[in-house]
């Protein structure tokens, strides 16, 4: 016969400091460990969803990432009209010519950040439909206006609707400000291609080529036929597979995961195991009687088992609840947190526990409650009715 | 040297590709500046698992305590103050919080020259393959370790010492 879910609810709070300390231990590895989870899933989910899977993005070949690619204005012509390219309403090529360029901003907390300066055309809103003008208006052409990412008005001095922006050669007038879903679109801002190939002096007038496929085209095919083109070096890709590139610096944030994951659950599992020896010692002269009842020694092993299983995920309960508050607060102090890839961009990131953070974080609270709740749930359930009496 | 900064800068002033010169320490502190969220990030987390040790030397501590009830009783009854017990107690649980802090940088030292030694020949890492533990964070852990055992042996320290004689040779007997 097992013992009753209540008799380990009860055992636990019997001794509230000597459990509330184990949970507190356990919530603290969980705020740790779902923090620095949320630092790279937040990031992940930036740069992927920044992907359209119906978009290619054309580089010269060996780039990987537009800021080291360079397109010269022939080629634009060579693959414009190409088979399987999507056309808007007007008749015109779904096909967005982009340069971009990594200057200098300041962050309003001081120091330089470099910031993704993309300019487009107007046929850009076309192929990147996520991004819309929130605020304002889309810039004019040849006009030195500029629109910001939501995430670069927040970040940065002189980046909102209405001041001027310092950048390049000349000042840009903010006009609008775009939102793209949380993407890495909102933190760029996005100026005019012409006037800023003048304005960079650049020989080669664009980084890439964005373009959406036609519905039923054949993707694969259109990208080969991008790619195997002799006339120039270019490559297409995936828009998903491109971001997803990108968003590999976030390894070397999942090795910090794994060692304080691995040293601060250990650290944990410890303390749970501490706590529970003491109950067991505690209770001697009961366990001996609920022997002494017939209750077998499997139905002891399970209970406190469960016993320490209740700790873990309360303290997974309180632990997650905290990092959720927590990661808000720093996102909403920070204005964002920056993160600049190897590309030199910054990208501004909501930080968010996600859910995934959560499961990992539960699996690891699961972990620390089941390791450390087993050796002494063991000697529990060895202990000799007997003696145990005995000794009471 | 900042008079060569000036002069590159001005040679270059109003062509097509106007420079910015600055040394290559105020370029890789500047990188750093920008990862200040990252660090923000970073420090919480010690923070976090800073207190997490606390409690956990502090469970630690405790238990030991309670091991030694009867220990203790026995010296209260001899007639050392609740003063020196409370003091033997804590500086006890700093000398071994110090020893595990000290023995945890001497394999951090270990580690990162690891690191260092394998990124060693990969190029273009910059500061990155420049981890290691200097005298200052040295310093400031074994601190932390220190602190941490002073706080954490304190708690069970000062009930165990405060607890009436009779009643703890009672409990014990």
């Amino acid at each position: 016969m097992a013992l009753p879910l209540s008799y380990s609810l009860r055992s636990l709070f019997a001794r509230r400091l000597r459990t509330s300390l184990t949970v507190s231990v356990i919530a603290l590895v969980v705020i740790a460990v779902s923090l620095i989870l949320s630092l790279a899933s937040s990031l992940r989910r930036t740069l992927v969803s920044s992907g359209d899977p119906r978009n290619l993005i054309v580089m010269r070949k060996g780039s990987d990432n537009d800021g080291n690619s360079q397109l010269t204005l022939q080629s634009l012509q060579d693959i414009r009209f190409f088979d399987g390219i999507a056309r808007t309403p007007a008749g015109d090529p779904r096909l967005s010519p982009e340069l971009v360029i990594q200057p200098f901003f300041t962050p309003k907390s001081g120091g330089r950040e470099n910031v993704l300066v993309r300019g487009v055309e107007p046929v850009a809103l076309s192929v990147h439909d996520g991004v819309k003008i929130a605020e304002g208006r889309m810039f004019v052409p040849s006009s030195g206006e500029a629109v910001v990412g939501r995430g670069v008005a927040g970040r940065y001095v002189g980046a909102q609707l209405g001041d001027a922006l310092e950048f390049g050669r000349q000042r840009w007038k903010v006009v609008g400000i775009l939102e793209s879903g949380g993407s890495s679109f909102e933190s760029e801002v996005w100026v005019d291609a012409r006037e800023l190939a003048n304005d960079a002096k650049r020989v080669m007038p664009f980084s890439s080529f964005r373009l959406r496929v036609a519905d039923g085209a054949d993707m694969e095919a259109l990208a080969r036929r991008i790619g195997d083109d002799p006339r120039h070096a270019l490559e297409a890709k995936l828009e998903t597979d491109y971001y997803a590139e990108q968003a590999e610096a976030t390894t070397q944030i999942y090795v910090l995961v794994v060692f304080v994951a691995l040293f601060a659950g250990l650290g944990a599992m410890l303390g749970a195991t501490n706590t529970l020896y003491a109950a067991v010692q505690a209770r001697v002269s009961e366990i001996g009687t609920l022997r002494a009842l017939g209750f077998s020694r499997g139905a002891i092993l399970t209970s406190f088992l469960v016993e320490s299983l209740i700790t873990a995920a309360l303290g997974f309960a309180l632990g997650g609840a905290i990092a959720i508050a927590l990661a808000a607060a720093i996102s909403a102090a920070l204005g964002g947190i920056s993160w600049q890839a190897e590309t030199f961009s910054t990208n501004v990131i909501q930080l968010r526990v996600g859910p995934s953070d959560l499961v990992a974080a539960f699996a690891l609270s699961l972990a620390i409650g089941v390791l450390g709740g087993y050796f002494p749930a063991r000697r529990a359930a060895k202990l000799r009715p007997i003696e145990a009496l005995r000794k009471a | 040297m900042t008079p060569l900064i000036a002069r590159i800068d001005e040679t270059f002033r109003n062509s097509e590709a106007e420079t910015a010169s600055e040394t290559e320490k105020a370029f890789f502190s500047n990188m750093m500046s920008s990862a200040q969220g990252y660090v923000t990030i970073l420090l919480i987390v010690a923070g976090v698992v800073t207190l997490c040790i606390v409690f956990i030397a502090a469970n630690t501590a405790s238990m030991s305590v309670r091991e030694r009830m009867g220990e203790l009783a026995i010296m209260k009854a001899l007639g050392f103050r609740w003063r020196t017990l409370f003091a033997t107690l804590v500086v006890e649980a700093a000398l071994l919080s110090t020893l595990a802090g000290a023995a945890g940088v001497l394999l951090s030292i270990g580690a990162t020259n690891a690191l260092r030694s394998i990124t060693a020949g990969a190029g273009g890492a910059g500061p990155m393959n420049a981890f290691f533990v200097s005298n200052a964070v040295l310093v400031q852990t074994l601190f932390i370790a220190f602190f941490i055992g002073i706080v954490s042996g304190a708690f069970p320290a000062f009930g165990a010492s405060r607890k009436p004689v009779a009643q703890t040779l009672r409990e014990v007997f």
